[in-house]
């Protein structure tokens, strides 16, 4: 007979502690057998409660959401940058070529319209891009 | 189809599989977080779609030194104990003093042995948070110290000892329940 500390028998019962169950002493026998209870309660199903129904559907709908709006955020992005990019170049035509934007229509030659109406284009159909996007939404 | 397999294809864009993920391990997270929360609290569910919706996020940090069910758990517990802080949720803790209440009022032997689960189960429940968590994942969930320590990142050792403790304490509930009702049962006879 082996006197065995509350430890040591919670080991035993771990199976960390190598000894036969006839080496434990009545005192540790009575506490092993309460354990038992324990540990059979504390591996039992009956309490366990599952998820709620349809929940794997529930999370995949948020995560096609999640995933959409991710989306979106680059478009945004994308359309932003565009129209900053349209600006830019704008900006960098007049500058190149000297253009007055007061003489612009006054003067009205063919290629300062054809940037005009370039540009003016470009800006529609990137609105139009975000438009699209929107509506389908 | 292997925890790998299933991570690359979710990470390829696969929706379908990460519907099997959620499947897989919807089990652990629910009863995770039902321990750590309260069984009757309402948020349950959000809480767990909140984690779900972590790990479809993070899924491309997970690095297989851990299984991928370790890794849910961490996630989970994380995000309930985050709650529990929140909401200051304390769960009443259970002592060595804590009264045995509630013996059972049925002399039948059957009736007296359901009551000894539920009764068990209330102070499984009325454990502190630590102590739950590592009984849960140790008994339950069957993790090894070590994969408990990586869910939780509390050190080995002190895991060890909150399993012990938990356990001493509801050994020390459950016999002085049993010697109420022996005594009860006693007096009915009489």
């Amino acid at each position: 007979m082996k006197p065995l500390s509350d430890s040591e028998l919670q080991d035993w019962l771990d199976g960390q502690l190598n000894l036969d169950a006839e080496q434990l002493d009545a005192n540790a026998k009575k506490d092993a057998a309460l354990y038992d209870k324990i540990y059979a309660e504390l591996k039992a199903d009956e309490h366990v409660a599952g998820a709620t129904f349809g929940f794997s559907n529930k999370v995949m709908r948020e995560v096609f959401l999640e995933t959409e709006r991710k989306k979106d955020r680059k478009q945004f992005l994308l359309i932003s940058a565009l129209l900053v990019a349209i600006g830019m170049m704008a900006a960098a035509v007049i500058f190149f070529f000297n253009i007055s934007v007061a003489q612009l229509f006054a003067n009205q030659s063919p290629m300062q319209l054809f940037l005009f109406v370039a540009f003016g284009l470009a800006v529609l159909a990137a609105i139009q891009y975000a438009d699209k996007r929107w509506v389908r939404k | 189809m292997t925890d790998q397999e299933l991570i690359k294809r979710i990470l390829n864009g696969d929706l379908g599989s990460f519907n099997v993920l959620v499947k897989q391990h919807e089990r652990l997270v629910f009863h995770m977080v039902r321990k750590l929360v309260g069984n009757q609290n309402e948020d349950v569910e959000d809480l767990c779609q909140e984690v779900f919706l972590k790990v479809y996020k993070h899924l491309s940090s997970f690095k297989n030194e851990a299984k991928l069910s370790t890794w849910i758990g961490s996630i989970a517990f994380r995000t309930a104990m985050h709650y529990c802080k929140k909401n200051g949720i304390k769960t009443e803790e259970l002592t060595e003093s804590t009264p045995v209440s509630g013996a059972d009022p049925s002399p039948e032997k059957a009736l007296i042995d359901q009551n000894e689960k539920s009764y068990l189960q209330q102070q499984i429940d009325r454990l502190p948070l630590h102590y739950k968590t590592c009984l849960l994942l140790f008994h339950y969930e069957e993790m090894s110290l070590k994969e408990i320590e990586k869910t939780t990142g509390w050190p080995e050792g002190t895991i060890k000892s909150y399993l012990h403790r938990a356990r001493k304490m509801l050994k020390d509930q459950l016999e002085q329940y049993q010697q109420i009702n022996n005594a009860k049962h006693e007096t009915t006879i009489r």
